[in-house]
Parts: C-alpha cells; sequence; structure tokens
C-alpha cells in the first residue's frame, strides 16, 4: 500500500474516539467510553504514532490538536503521557498550540488544573448552548448552569480557550439565540465558533429529518441569526478570522490556520485524516479494527510501556511487519488531481478573512490565479459576494453566507 | 399443418396474476424451451417491459404438443396499445383468462372479458395460483357465474408450480376450435406486429388467415399496395426457426426486405402479387400518434446522438413519429408524437437508458386545429407555436370518449375526477351487481395529463379506462405563458381552457418555485394569457448556503459535496440567467391538488 511521505508537517491532530453517549447531530467517530478501551488504546495510538515518525521528515510540529470524541473523559495521566512522547518523538517548538476537546459534561476543576499540568495549553468547550431546552434536544448531558460554571473554571485557569456555539436549531427563535450570544459574551472568551446545525447522514437527526420531524429554521432565520451574530462579536471586539471562527486579537486557532492554509498535517487514530500536500489519508473509522492492527496482544498501556523498554521488542516486530505486509488494510489513502487540489485550495483559502492571495496561488500551482477565473471573479464581484484587494480576494459579510456559491465557481472541470 | 392440427391462442389477464409465468411453464412442459437457465418470463423481452411488468411488444411462440400445433400470442397490456392488442387478439380462436385465486376478478379482468368476446374468442378460465394460503377459488368461481362465464369450466393451477399445466393444454386443444381452413383462397395474412433487425430488416409477425406463403413470393401489402420479395417465411419456438411454408391457421414470420417499418404496419394484410385476395382483413387502421412533446439533449453538443436514437427507436415502432423541432429556451430538439402518455414514457425511458441520454422533456401536447380571423387554417401540436391570441377565431381540440371500468363504490370519485377534467357525461351502465362503466366525452388534452394516474388512485387501481378518438370540436382555449425573470420561456407555454386559466397558472407558478433553486437573485415566476399576467410568485434571492464546519477531516468530503452540486447544475437548462432544472418542464403537467 503507498503510504504518504510528510515533509514539513507542522500540526498533528489525534483522534480520541469516546464517548460517554453520542449526539443525535454529531457524525463524528466514537464509541462508548469505558477505561479498559482507553488503557487498550493508548499501546495503540503509541504504536501508531511510531509508526508515523518513520514516514516525516524535516518535521516541526508548531500545533497539537486532541479532539474527539469526548477527549475530556480520557484520564489527565494518559494525556500526559500523550504528550510526553509526542514531544520525545517529533521536534515540537517550544510555543506549540496544544488543543483540547472538553465537554463540559465530564469535566472538573480538578481534572482541568491537571490537563494544564500534563502539557495541554488551549481548551475548545463544547458549550453549543446555555438553553437546557435545546441542550436537551442536541443530546447534550450538561445544563445552561454547568456550562456557565466550567466556562468560568476554563477561564480562570486558561489563557487561551475557545468555546462552540450552535445556532438555527428547530423552532429556535432569533430571541433565544441572541440570549446564548449574549451569555457567551458575559464570559468574553478568546476565541469563539459558531456551528449552525447541519444535518449529516448516518445521524440520528438525519432520519428524523428525512421523516419530517425536524424542521430546520428557514434560510431567513439562519441568515438572520448569523447576521446577528457577526454584528454582535464585532461591536464586542472579535475578529471574524473565518466563516465559522471568530478571536479576540492573538487568539486565533492556529492548528486549524493550517488546515485552511493547505499545509501538510499528521494524524492519529481511527477516523483521524492526515495530508502530505497531495494525498489524503484517512484512518478507518474502526476502533476494533485499529486495536486488533496495532494492539494485536491485548496489551494494557503499562504492559506496553514495559515491553516497549526491551528494544525490538515482539509486539513491535509483529506490528512493523503487519503494517508492512499490509495483510490489513488500516486506511484510505486518496491522491488529489491538480483541479482538485486547485479547487480545495481556493476554497479553503476564501473561508478565512483574509482571502486567497494570487501570488501564494501562484507558488502552489505555477498558474495565475486571476486569468484563469476571470469571467467568475467579475460576477462575484458584480453580485457582492468577493472583493478584490491587494492582489487577494475575500469573501464580503454576504459572501460568507452563500459561500458555497461563490466556492462553486472555483471547481474546475 | 392441417389446421384440424392447429390451436392459436392468447393469455389474458389482470396486471401480476401470472399471465407470464403460466407461458414459461408451458413452454417448459412441453419441451419448447429445455434450456432450463432460461431467463424468467421468457415472453417479455425488454428489460424495461420486465421491469414495469407489462408488455409492450407483442411476442409469439409455436408450442408442439401431442401432435398438435398451439400458437401463443402474447398481447401487450396497455391503453396505449389497443389496438395492437386489437390485432393479437384478430390473429386467435380462443384466450386462457388467468384469474388470481387470491385476488378474484378484477378491473381489468372484465376489460379483457369484453375485448375477448368482441372478438368472438374461446374462453378457458384459468384460476391461477391455488398455492396461496390465501387462494379461494370458490369465491373466483362465484365471481365467473357473475359475470355470465361457466366455473365448471375453470381449471385449477398454479403456474408456479406447475400444477394442472397438463389439464390447460388438453383444454386448448379440446375446446378452442380449429382455426378456419382457407388453404385454397388467396393469401391473406394479418400482420400483428413487426420487428426490426439491422440484417434482415423488418421482421412481420403474422397469422395466416387463408392461403399460404413461402420464399421466393412476390407479396403486396393492401394497405399501401408495396410490394416485396420473400426471402424467408418461418415460426417461434421462441427463436425463429426457417419453414418452408406458412399455410392457412398458422403462425409466424415473413421476411422479405422490408426496410422501412413504416411501410409493414400492424393490422394491415399481406397477399400474392399475382394472385391477390379481394378484400384486406377488417380492421386496419393507420395508428397516429395523439401525444406530441418535445425532447430536448440537456447538452447541446448530444443533439446528433438524440437523432440517432431516434431514428433507430423508429425502425421498430411505427407508431413514433419526430421531426426537428426548435425552442428559444431549449434550443435544437425534436418535436415527438407518442400513442399515449405509456408510449412516451416508454421511448423516453430507453433514450436515456439505452442511449445514456440526458434530455430535458416538455409536457405533452395534444394536435390542435386553429382557425384564424383570415381563414387560414393550421394545425398545431406544439403550444409554443400558437399564433398571437389576436389572429384566432376558432380552436378546435381532439376529444374521445373514455369508457371506465370500475367498481361501484368509486363511481362519485371518478365522475367529479371526470368532470373537473372538462369531461360530459354520456352513460353509466352496470356490468353486474357491483361493476360499472361510465362513458365520458372528453378533451384528449386532459387525459394526456395526470388523469390516468388520478383515477388509478382515487379508484385505488380499480379503474381502467378506454379511449377512442371521436374527433375534433370547438373549444374555448388560450395559450398560458410562463414568465421566467421576466423572459418568457417558450418550452413551458401550455394551452389551457379559458375558465381554467387562473387556476392552472397560479398552480403552475407555485410549484415552479419549488422546483426552480433560489439563485442569487430574486427571481419572478409569471404566467400570463394574451399579455396580461395572471399570476406571479418570487423565488427569493439564495440567503444562506455555506457548509459552516471545516476542518482536517472535513476537507474531502466538502469538495465532493461541492462538486455534486456543481454536476446538478450541470444537469439545469440555462434560460437567460436562471437555472431551470429538468423536471420544471414536465411540471406543466401537473394538476397542484392543493393549489
Amino acid at each position: 500500500m503507498p503510504d504518504l511521505k510528510f515533509k514539513n508537517a507542522n500540526a498533528l491532530y489525534i483522534h480520541l474516539p469516546f464517548c460517554s453517549s453520542k449526539c443525535p447531530y454529531c457524525d463524528f467517530y466514537s464509541v462508548k467510553y469505558t477505561k479498559q478501551r482507553v488503557d487498550l488504546y493508548w499501546a495503540a495510538l503509541f504504536m501508531e504514532l511510531k509508526e508515523l515518525t518513520q514516514k516525516v521528515n524535516n518535521d516541526l510540529l508548531q500545533t497539537i490538536y486532541l479532539g474527539g470524541g469526548t477527549p475530556s473523559l480520557v484520564e489527565p495521566f494518559f494525556i500526559g503521557e500523550l504528550i510526553k512522547k509526542i514531544k520525545s518523538s517529533f521536534r515540537v517548538i517550544p510555543a506549540a498550540e496544544i488543543t483540547m476537546e472538553i465537554n463540559p459534561a465530564s469535566i472538573t476543576e480538578e481534572k482541568i488544573t491537571a490537563l494544564k499540568r500534563a502539557g495541554i495549553n488551549r481548551l475548545s468547550v463544547g458549550i453549543q448552548s446555555f438553553n437546557d431546552q435545546h441542550l436537551n434536544f442536541l443530546g447534550r448531558r450538561s445544563r445552561g448552569e454547568n456550562n456557565k460554571r466550567i466556562l468560568t473554571l476554563v477561564d480562570q485557569y486558561f489563557d487561551s480557550y475557545s468555546a462552540d456555539l450552535i445556532f438555527a436549531l428547530p423552532e429556535q427563535s432569533l430571541e433565544e439565540f441572541e440570549s446564548d450570544l449574549a451569555e457567551m459574551l458575559k464570559f468574553n472568551p478568546p476565541h469563539i465558533s459558531l456551528y449552525n446545525l447541519e444535518i449529516h447522514e448516518n445521524t440520528p437527526f438525519y432520519q428524523r429529518y428525512n421523516q419530517g420531524e425536524l424542521k430546520l429554521p428557514t434560510e431567513e432565520l439562519d441568515a438572520e441569526m448569523y447576521e446577528l451574530a457577526l454584528e454582535k462579536l464585532k461591536t464586542a471586539g472579535y475578529q471574524h478570522y473565518e466563516i465559522s471562527n471568530f478571536a479576540r486579537r492573538g487568539y486565533r486557532a492556529r492548528h486549524n490556520y493550517i488546515y485552511w492554509l493547505y499545509q501538510p498535517y499528521l494524524a492519529l487514530g481511527p477516523g483521524a485524516a492526515a495530508f502530505d500536500g497531495n494525498c489524503r489519508s484517512q484512518n478507518l473509522a474502526d476502533l476494533n479494527l485499529y486495536l486488533s492492527y496495532y494492539n494485536p496482544k491485548n496489551l494494557t498501556f503499562a504492559e506496553f510501556m514495559d515491553n516497549e523498554g526491551s528494544k525490538n521488542s515482539e509486539l513491535e516486530r509483529r506490528t512493523m511487519k503487519n503494517s508492512k505486509t499490509k495483510a490489513t488494510k488500516i486506511r484510505e489513502l486518496n491522491c488529489l488531481s491538480r483541479k482538485e487540489k486547485m479547487a480545495e485550495y481556493s476554497f479553503l483559502a476564501l473561508r478565512t478573512a483574509k482571502g486567497l492571495f494570487y501570488h501564494k496561488f501562484y507558488r502552489q500551482f505555477k498558474v495565475d490565479f486571476k486569468p484563469l477565473y476571470k469571467e467568475e471573479i467579475a460576477e462575484l464581484k458584480e453580485y457582492n459576494l468577493i472583493k478584490e484587494g491587494n492582489e487577494r480576494i475575500y469573501l464580503t459579510d454576504r459572501g460568507k453566507e452563500v459561500a458555497n456559491k461563490v466556492f462553486l465557481k472555483f471547481l474546475l472541470d | 399443418m392441417q389446421t384440424d392440427k392447429i390451436r392459436n391462442f392468447c393469455i389474458i389477464a389482470h396486471i401480476d396474476h401470472g399471465k407470464s409465468t403460466l407461458a414459461d411453464r408451458m413452454l417448459e412442459y412441453t419441451g419448447t424451451i429445455t434450456d432450463r437457465k432460461m431467463q424468467e418470463q421468457v415472453l417479455d423481452k425488454m428489460d424495461l417491459e420486465r421491469e414495469r411488468g407489462i408488455t409492450i411488444k407483442a411476442q409469439a411462440v409455436t408450442i408442439e404438443h401431442q401432435g398438435y400445433e398451439l400458437n401463443l400470442i402474447d398481447t401487450p397490456g396497455h391503453v396505449d396499445f389497443a389496438y395492437e392488442v386489437s390485432r393479437s387478439l384478430a390473429a386467435c380462436e380462443g384466450a386462457l383468462l388467468v384469474i388470481d385465486a387470491a385476488q378474484g376478478v378484477e378491473a381489468q379482468t372484465m376489460a379483457n372479458i369484453y375485448l375477448a368476446l368482441e372478438h368472438d374468442l374461446e374462453i378457458i378460465p384459468v384460476i391461477n395460483k391455488i398455492d396461496l394460503p390465501s387462494a379461494n377459488p370458490q369465491r373466483v368461481k362465484e365471481q365467473l357465474l357473475d359475470i355470465g362465464i361457466d366455473p365448471d369450466e375453470a381449471i385449477l393451477a398454479s403456474a408456479k408450480e406447475g400444477t394442472n399445466i397438463d389439464q390447460i393444454l388438453e383444454a386448448i386443444i379440446k375446446r378452442i376450435p380449429e382455426p378456419y381452413n382457407g388453404i385454397n383462397q388467396p393469401l391473406k395474412a394479418l400482420i400483428f406486429d413487426t420487428l426490426y433487425d439491422s440484417y434482415q430488416g423488418v421482421i412481420a409477425y403474422v397469422r395466416v388467415m387463408e392461403g399460404s406463403v413461402k420464399k421466393g413470393d412476390k407479396i403486396l401489402l393492401m394497405s399501401n399496395q408495396k410490394s416485396y420479395e420473400v426471402d424467408e417465411v418461418g415460426f417461434f419456438d421462441p427463436a425463429m426457426q426457417k419453414k418452408n411454408e406458412l399455410s392457412s391457421g398458422e403462425v409466424g414470420y415473413i421476411i422479405s426486405g422490408i426496410k422501412d417499418v413504416r411501410n409493414c404496419r400492424v393490422g394491415d394484410t399481406i397477399t400474392l402479387k399475382n394472385n391477390p385476395a379481394e378484400k384486406a382483413l377488417p380492421g386496419y387502421q393507420k395508428v397516429q400518434p395523439m401525444v406530441f412533446s418535445g425532447l430536448y439533449p440537456t447538452d447541446n453538443a448530444d443533439y446528433e446522438i438524440l437523432k440517432e436514437a431516434l431514428e433507430k427507436l423508429q425502425l421498430n415502432d411505427a407508431s413514433f413519429t419526430f421531426e426537428p423541432e426548435t425552442s428559444e429556451a431549449l434550443g435544437f430538439g425534436f418535436r415527438c408524437g407518442f400513442l399515449g402518455l405509456l408510449h412516451m414514457e416508454v421511448i423516453q425511458e430507453r433514450l436515456e437508458r439505452e442511449y445514456d441520454l440526458d434530455l430535458v422533456i416538455t409536457a405533452p401536447s395534444v394536435e390542435y386545429q386553429i382557425i384564424k380571423k383570415n381563414g387560414e387554417e393550421l394545425k398545431i401540436e406544439n403550444p409554443a407555436a400558437f399564433p398571437d391570441q389576436s389572429e384566432v377565431d376558432k380552436i378546435k381540440e381532439p376529444f374521445v370518449t373514455a369508457e371506465i371500468h370500475l367498481p361501484e363504490e368509486y363511481v362519485g370519485q371518478a365522475m367529479e375526477l371526470c368532470q373537473d377534467n372538462r369531461g360530459e357525461f354520456k352513460d353509466m351502465q352496470y356490468i353486474d351487481q357491483d361493476r360499472v362503466t361510465l362513458k365520458y366525452e372528453m378533451p384528449l388534452s386532459e387525459i394526456i395529463t395526470e388523469f390516468f394516474n388520478q383515477l388509478k388512485s382515487k379508484t385505488r387501481g380499480y379503474a381502467t379506462l378506454d379511449y377512442e378518438l371521436e374527433g375534433y370540436k370547438e373549444s374555448n382555449l388560450v395559450k398560458l405563458d410562463i414568465l421566467v425573470n421576466k423572459d418568457v420561456v417558450d418550452a413551458l407555454s401550455i394551452i389551457v381552457h379559458d375558465e381554467d386559466s387562473y387556476q392552472r397558472g397560479n398552480a403552475l407558478v407555485r410549484r415552479l418555485k419549488e422546483v426552480i433553486p433560489r439563485h442569487m437573485f430574486k427571481v419572478p415566476i409569471q404566467a400570463s394569457v394574451g399579455g396580461k399576467i395572471i399570476a406571479r410568485v418570487n423565488i427569493p434571492a439564495v440567503r444562506k448556503d455555506v457548509l459552516q464546519k471545516c476542518y482536517g477531516g472535513d476537507v474531502s468530503r466538502k469538495r465532493k459535496l461541492l462538486e455534486k452540486q456543481k454536476e446538478g447544475k450541470k444537469r439545469m437548462k440555462q434560460v437567460g440567467s436562471v437555472e431551470i432544472p429538468q423536471e420544471a418542464f414536465m411540471t406543466v403537467l401537473e394538476r397542484n391538488e392543493n393549489a
């Protein structure tokens, strides 16, 4: 099986696929959390990490992101071990951004401080709403009061953190969203991510939606909510630096920015996707497969670490052999055509407030963007969806609302 | 073969009562088909026929059994092909009437019995599917008695399990009369179907009524007086098998180098040039298309491919016509004529499936006769070509007599539906205690819209519809235009009755609002009659369309979503600056009941 060859990778994503319950709108891969699973998983994760070190060249990690799932279910001890391992396996810059997602329902003050000691320096808090009814509808186990309490704690211990908010829920009024927003702004978090509810295939919401049980708000209301947020957050001093992301100066998500800049990123864990600039590989979203591949002997983490001490351990030989003969398929590899890359580059760049710089596009693809899309640029400008700046184009606020219509123009046949 | 050793029969049945399975079993039982790997339902040849469970082309097969030659003719089963059916029945002396032992006699069964009786066929009732746990043959027998068929004559069978196939074959031999022996008379062969073969030309499926025909004979087609030399005659087993001669009473095929299927039409009589029959067989009609619609390639580059495909389809189907047409909105395409809606759907589906064409299809129309104030007369089957209302003196449209057979309990709904579609009540007759035939005079244009489907749904599938062209009558008709973003889209114009224009116009613009996607700008949709706007809606500009979340694992998926959106746009027709999806052009025939 061909595999990715990473050069100059700056970011590492690690998927921790454990949840205590599955939210009906979420399509990220997760399995039910148990201590035993995490224990076995950690041994496997360390094996994949070891395998990964052999594929990278001249790496210099600037960001590490622990996403899920619900990473906050995992004991801080494991998190600490993992970060130590990463730092000893890759070159990691001293000021690296190390983010972890936390769920207010599975976090305590003790854990928050422990995570900080473990090396996490940025938290992404899945607030979603402060309205108990909406939280219940979304399958969230935390409630408004708890969300506030956790935000206060996070704010107390972490300088950098982000809080997520979901809007455009069925039957949500503009006023209800406005009060969610106002509540959020009371905490003045350094970073806010704002998502409208999207209905993904293979989720319980998708079925309910298809059966007509979920009535999403009209396009008009969805747009009004978004516009309201843009206005309020701007007034509160946030930069709208990407379609769904807002930050106070100096607090942009550096990890996510690497995705939008179309730079390579490494990934670990089932369901996680990596990109080497040409190809994307995604580990199959199957924990059992992952465990049998990377931890065939079912070692606990402690057993694994013991074993690790002895050079060329049996486990390692087996695993390495396994991954070399490639008897089992563990990931999907998808190499992109030039046209696909150009399309991806364009829509990712346009997601950011800075937009797409012609000279960067040229550097990447050795073709001039502007003459290539002359008519499209003119048409989009006419509809006031993009603006042309100094050697770049970027979305207007209206353009951000109908960004798909803009992105479509930059797909090549 | 001596005529006393020949039996010609067909099988008539309600859909799903097991007609094709029974035919298969008879072929197997008699060893006509020994290959056990034969595809189920040998007689329905096209994929489309198999999928839809209908027979479109007639088929024939000769079964040898106990020294007899049994010719089975399988008939098409839809109102659009009523004429073809009647010609197939005219080629037979008897019919197996297959009734599902669990379902019993159904509406279509009745229609079939009438047809068979009209052609003076000996009917052998077969109560099929007696293996089903829910089978109730006794009830079916009572029903048969009700409709005047001797229940003691019925044969209980299970085609699926092969039960009593021998009895059926015996009944065919014993009860169906032998064909008339006219061997010494001049040739009269009835064409009941045709097939085009690229090597051999037209293959005529015939029943020889009188005389005989062999290779080398000079034949004459009586309707058009064209003559050809016979290359080959034979029978079906069901593959074509050469034979020296086809003679009075026999069923088979004649190949005579006819290149154009239009010169060899179903219902015509073949005779010998040097010894012609005095009179042709009765019942021949030159079938005329009654329903017209425009077919346009979504991608204009496919025009030539579409043209070739239409030419190929016409080789096999003389009742289908086409000629080039241009639309301002849709570009270059063809105006095609069909026997009816099903015929139209079948052709369209074959074009899309067999030739991989992406088509825009305009709403079906009938042919109108227009008398202008200056006395000029026009025949128009494309609403877009209608002259200006101010120049029109009179418009005539085709009317049909519609016969609807249905259970009494649905009469009320059916009558209401007919009235809503400008039907004029003519007659109602009880077939038996709870079965009724309704007769209405109706404009054909009403029937070719949603009428048949609505009739089916209002009667839970029990009603059957037959119609016959009555003639042209004057009607108060107007042309309803649709304006998209202020421009008339010619392909969306329809002809409606003046009284319905507001209601149709309103329903139509609302329906179009549902199918035309939002654009970057507001798109007004208007309906107008004679330049006056009678209905209007706006499609608001798109307000929000963005994939909000996009991180490392999402990129490929988001790109694919965008690519899919783009693919969808390609399937639309660009009219001015507005993209109109294909289905919009068909929605004009839908009646929105809630509107």
